[in-house]
Order: C-alpha cells, then sequence, then structure tokens
C-alpha cells in the first residue's frame, strides 16, 4: 500500500512497505528541506515506520550544506528509533561531493528505492529479532546471545 | 583586489539573493552561464555547486546578498568568474572558516567555502563587518588543475 | 627597417626581398595606417595596394584582437618592445587562424613611428592539434574500459600513470556504469599502474568514495608488495578492501554478491 503526502511540487513522501519514501525533485536549499525534515519527523513519531528513504536521483546540484542538511536530518530520524538510507546520488553530485571532500562515511547508500527498502525491512527485522531475544529467558535463547553475531549482510558503512 | 585587474567583461549576469528559493535561481542561471560559456558537463556540475556553496552562506549569514557571473579572458584562456557579495556581519575568523569543520565536528562554522575553495582555480576573499563580504573565485576553461 | 643608405641595400631591392617571403608583412604608421604590405599579405588578404594602402589595418584584417588591448601591433607601439599571440582572421567570412608577431619601428633618434607585423597561417597546425586531441582521448577510452565480469560486477583495468585528468575519466567511467547498470561490485584493478604515491592513492580513495555513495562498493586488486608498503608507509587507509590478484578480488566481489563458485562432476554428455 502506498500512501502520499505531498511537501510540495519540489519533493514527495510516500509511504511504501512501512518506509517513509522521500523523493526530492530538484536541487535543494534550506527552506525545502526544513519543510521535508518536518514532515518525516512528525510522520516517523506518530506512526510505526521502519525508516526513511531519501530518493537523490533527481538531485543535479547538492552543495556541502544540503548534504549535512540530510545527513542531520537521517541522525534525527535514527534519535526516534528508525534507520535512513540516501538512494540515486547522480553520478555528477557523487563526484562533487567527494571533490569537495565532504565525509560520505556518515550515511548510508544504495543505488535504488526498491534497495534501500529491502535493507531498512531487514534492520527493522533484526531489531525486533535482538529485542525478543534479550527478553527471551530459553536456554536456546542464551546459547544465541553468547554465540555468533549474525550480523546485518549488506557491509556497514560506518555510524 | 590587485589581482582583479585582468577581468575584462563580456558576459555578465547578475542574481540576487533575498529569499532562500533564489537559491534555485543561481544555480540554474549559473549552469546556463558555463553551458554558454562551453564548459564539460563535470564542469558545469561544478561550478554551480559552487554557486549554490556560495548562495547559502550568504542566504543564511547575511540574509540577501548578490551573486555575479562574469566571462574573463586571460592571454589565449577564458574562465568564468563567480562573485559573491553582501553587507552582512562579515567572517570574524577568515582563517578558521577556510578550514574544514565537516570533517571533524559539526558546528555552526561550516560556511562552504573549503568546499567552494577546491572546486575552482582560484580563491579571494575579503570580510569585515564594517563592509561585509566579498568573495571572488575563478575557473578556467581547458585544463583540469591538480587541486 | 633598417636605413637603406647603411645597409647598402635601396627600398625596391627591399621590396623584392620581402615579397619572396611567403608569409604575409605589413608595416604600419603610429595611427595603425598601412604603409606597406608584402606580396604573400596582399594575396592572402586578396587586395591591391591601392586598396590597402593608408587604410586601418583592422579594417582589413578583421582580427578577434583589432580594435581590443589584445592587439599586439597597439601593444609593440605603446610600449616599445616587440609582442607575440595566437589570434584568427576573418577573410571574406572564411576564418583563419595565426600566429602574429609585433614590433615597433623607430626613427633614427629612437622614437616610435609605426611597426611591422608579421603573420603565420597555423590552420595546418591547429588541425593537427585538434587530431592530437582526439587521439589522446581515444587512447584514454581505450585505456579504461568498463568489463562486466558477472551480473553486478565490472572491473576497470587500469594501465600507466593515474594523473588528475586520468583520475577524473575513471571516475567519470565508473560512475556512469553504476548509474547505467546498478552494479553492485566495482573492482580497480591496478597492477598496470607503474606507482601509487600520496596523490595516485587520493585519487584511488576519492574514486571509492564516490562509488560508495552511488550505492556500490569498490574493490582494488592489483596490489603489488612494493605497493603495499608504500601505501602504509606514507600512513593511508585506502578505505576499501584491496587484494593482490584480479582473481582474489573476484573472490570477494562474489561474497558481496551472495554467490557461490561450486565444482561440479562433469556429466557423460559433455565428454567428447
Amino acid at each position: 500500500m502506498i500512501t502520499s503526502l505531498t511537501v510540495g511540487s519540489q519533493a514527495a513522501l510516500s509511504v511504501i512497505q512501512g518506509c517513509l519514501v522521500a523523493t526530492l525533485q530538484a536541487d535543494l536549499y534550506d527552506d525545502l528541506l526544513l519543510r521535508i525534515r518536518q514532515g518525516i519527523l512528525d510522520r516517523v513519531h506518530s506512526a510505526t515506520i521502519h525508516g526513511i528513504v531519501f530518493d537523490m536521483s533527481s538531485v543535479r546540484v547538492l552543495d556541502s550544506f544540503m548534504f549535512h542538511h540530510l545527513a542531520d536530518t537521517a541522525r534525527m530520524v535514527r534519535l526516534l528509533g528508525a534507520e535512513a538510507v540516501f538512494v540515486g546520488f547522480q553520478p555528477g553530485a557523487a563526484s562533487v561531493l567527494v571533490d569537495v571532500e565532504v565525509d560520505t562515511s556518515i550515511i548510508r547508500t544504495f543505488r535504488t528505492v526498491g534497495q534501500g527498502i529491502e535493507n531498512l525491512i531487514a534492520s527493522a527485522a533484526l531489531r525486533e529479532g535482538n529485542r525478543d531475544d534479550r527478553e527471551d529467558n530459553s536456554p536456546a535463547a542464551e546459547e544465541k546471545r553468547a554465540g555468533i553475531d549474525d550480523g546485518d549482510h549488506e557491509s556497514e558503512r560506518g555510524e | 583586489m590587485a589581482t582583479m585587474n585582468r577581468s575584462v567583461e563580456n558576459d555578465e549576469k547578475l542574481i540576487v539573493l533575498s529569499e532562500s528559493w533564489d537559491k534555485e535561481h543561481a544555480i540554474i542561471e549559473t549552469r546556463e552561464f558555463a553551458a554558454r560559456m562551453g564548459f564539460s558537463q563535470a564542469d558545469r556540475t561544478l561550478i554551480a555547486t559552487a554557486a549554490a556553496e556560495l548562495s547559502t552562506n550568504i542566504l543564511r549569514y547575511a540574509g540577501q546578498g548578490e551573486l555575479i557571473l562574469r566571462t574573463i579572458t586571460d592571454a589565449d584562456r577564458i574562465g568564468i568568474e563567480v562573485v559573491a557579495v553582501d553587507k552582512g556581519r562579515g567572517i570574524m575568523d577568515i582563517e578558521k572558516a577556510l578550514q574544514d569543520h565537516y570533517s571533524t565536528k559539526r558546528g555552526s562554522l561550516g560556511l562552504g567555502l573549503p568546499s567552494v575553495r577546491r572546486i575552482m582555480d582560484e580563491f579571494e576573499i575579503e570580510s569585515s563587518p564594517a563592509s561585509g563580504t566579498l568573495i571572488i573565485a575563478r575557473k578556467w576553461k581547458g585544463h583540469r588543475g591538480e587541486r | 627597417m633598417e636605413n637603406g643608405k647603411k645597409s647598402g641595400m635601396d627600398f625596391a631591392l627591399a621590396e623584392q626581398v620581402l615579397d619572396q617571403l611567403p608569409t604575409p608583412v605589413m608595416a604600419v604608421d603610429k595611427d595603425l595606417k598601412i604603409i606597406f604590405m608584402n606580396r604573400a599579405g596582399r594575396t592572402m588578404l586578396g587586395k591591391s595596394w591601392e586598396e590597402l594602402h593608408g587604410r586601418e589595418c583592422s579594417n582589413t584584417l578583421n582580427s578577434l584582437h583589432c580594435n581590443t588591448p589584445d592587439c599586439c601591433m597597439k601593444k609593440a607601439i605603446g610600449d616599445g618592445k616587440p609582442h607575440s599571440s595566437r589570434n584568427e582572421l576573418d577573410i571574406g567570412g572564411r576564418k583563419v587562424p595565426i600566429e602574429y608577431y609585433a614590433a615597433p619601428l623607430k626613427d633614427e633618434e629612437g622614437n616610435i613611428v609605426g611597426g611591422l607585423e608579421y603573420v603565420i597561417d597555423i590552420t595546418e597546425r591547429v588541425r593537427y592539434e585538434v587530431q592530437l586531441r582526439e587521439q589522446a582521448r581515444t587512447i584514454r577510452d581505450i585505456s579504461t574500459p568498463a568489463i562486466q565480469l558477472w551480473d553486478g560486477v565490472v572491473v576497470l583495468p587500469v594501465v600507466g600513470v593515474i594523473d588528475s585528468v586520468r583520475a577524473q575519466q575513471m571516475m567519470d567511467t565508473m560512475l556512469t556504469k553504476i548509474a547505467e547498470t546498478a552494479c553492485k561490485v566495482m573492482i580497480l584493478d591496478i597492477q598496470g599502474v607503474p606507482a601509487v604515491d600520496t596523490a595516485v592513492a587520493n585519487h584511488l580513495i576519492k574514486i571509492v568514495k564516490a562509488t560508495r555513495l552511488m550505492g556500490s562498493e569498490a574493490i582494488i586488486s592489483g596490489i603489488s608488495p612494493a605497493v603495499a608498503q608504500t601505501i602504509v608507509t606514507l600512513g593511508i587507509d585506502m578505505g576499501a578492501k584491496t587484494t593482490a590478484t584480479l582473481r582474489n578480488a573476484l573472490a570477494a566481489a562474489f561474497e558481496l554478491i551472495f554467490c557461490e563458485v561450486k565444482q561440479v562432476k562433469p556429466s557423460r554428455r559433455s565428454e567428447g
């Protein structure tokens, strides 16, 4: 089920498979990102959202200010207990970001919205699993906690 | 600003920045200006990004200002000159502003200037509480200089 | 020009000498009016001496520098020094790229009375330069092809020196490939790169970061023992998995895409 809430013609927020997808249609500026941030935080706070997918595929020019604005929004989302990933960076934007030496390890990235959603759902399931495990006092669960950590398959990109 | 004497104005564009969304105009105008000058796709994005950084800098810290784009020539090469002017409070510690704060700590300092300096070939800045801030950045067409 | 009496040569002879030169030679007075044009010049402009004599040179030459501060003749007459530059003439609509040289002409007292200019048609040279640039680009394109090894695994073999131009080109190729194919792993094979210093390492690190931003993962293969030593000694963190051989990089790539390579028993049908 997909529900759509637009923030204007330059951005759209939709809920797909329990994930909030923020589609950025144009080059970014302060007010726009603030509105998007508000929309995201309100939604995450009031509903069960696995996480946010920032769809960057229509953003051609991304400066360091906007990158950090988005990274900060991701951090706020995490504080609310959800996850955030970025998908669809264009070659031009990616190239410029590394040229100006922004620290790009602070965000998690994928190619498509689909991959982003997959990852968010898997992470959420893992968190659920871990929570259930912590509350489970059976011998099997004890053993599991003491043993190997069956970690996330996607390589962690530094958090 | 002795080095400014090289500029020969063949083509000039003024962009007024007073509202948050004016940044979008700045990006589009800069990209088109650079395209008219024959810069490559990659360079166009770079220069537009420098304009974006300067615009956000002005809008966030001075509230309003102007961006001026110029075509400049020097011997047998042409380049683009991007000038950012505002009458804000000025940058107190320019040396500090030119260092990267984003790589270590996120703070309110971080004016996009290190980015502009990396993107463009030449970078000049003058700033004081009395007269505001003037930034001049130039990129030449043809050679991709070592950065 | 030398005083005819001093060198034992009169003007008529001097004119013959200048007319033998295959390149246009022109002299103007301080107001830039033409006082001499040799045969090559008249031929190039397609004008007779009557049509040229006394006219302002900018009217006849129609170059990009005419009537601008870039005019070498103006500069030479102004500061008494020779000046040369590239330029472009417009002869009846036809654009001719040139190199030209202007020097001041002085009288016996040393006052500047005008200027001398000669022009070299560099049409051929410009064509050659364009060709060279095209060839250089072709060579770069050939030496940086991205090859798809498997679904979602692409390798970029790099041969030769990695300078900033090359690095940018590699980055463009890789990022475009990722955008087009959404591949999960990009292997950068640098076995053919002779030396890796701080500059080259920084180019590679940037490429790794950009690849990751695009949602792909980079593996650098072809690291030699010497390169490994250099990197550690310089205290560089490549920020990505590195391997000695392409074979090992491919194995690592398969792991990243959750693929296994299995040895299977040959079936009887495949024999003979």
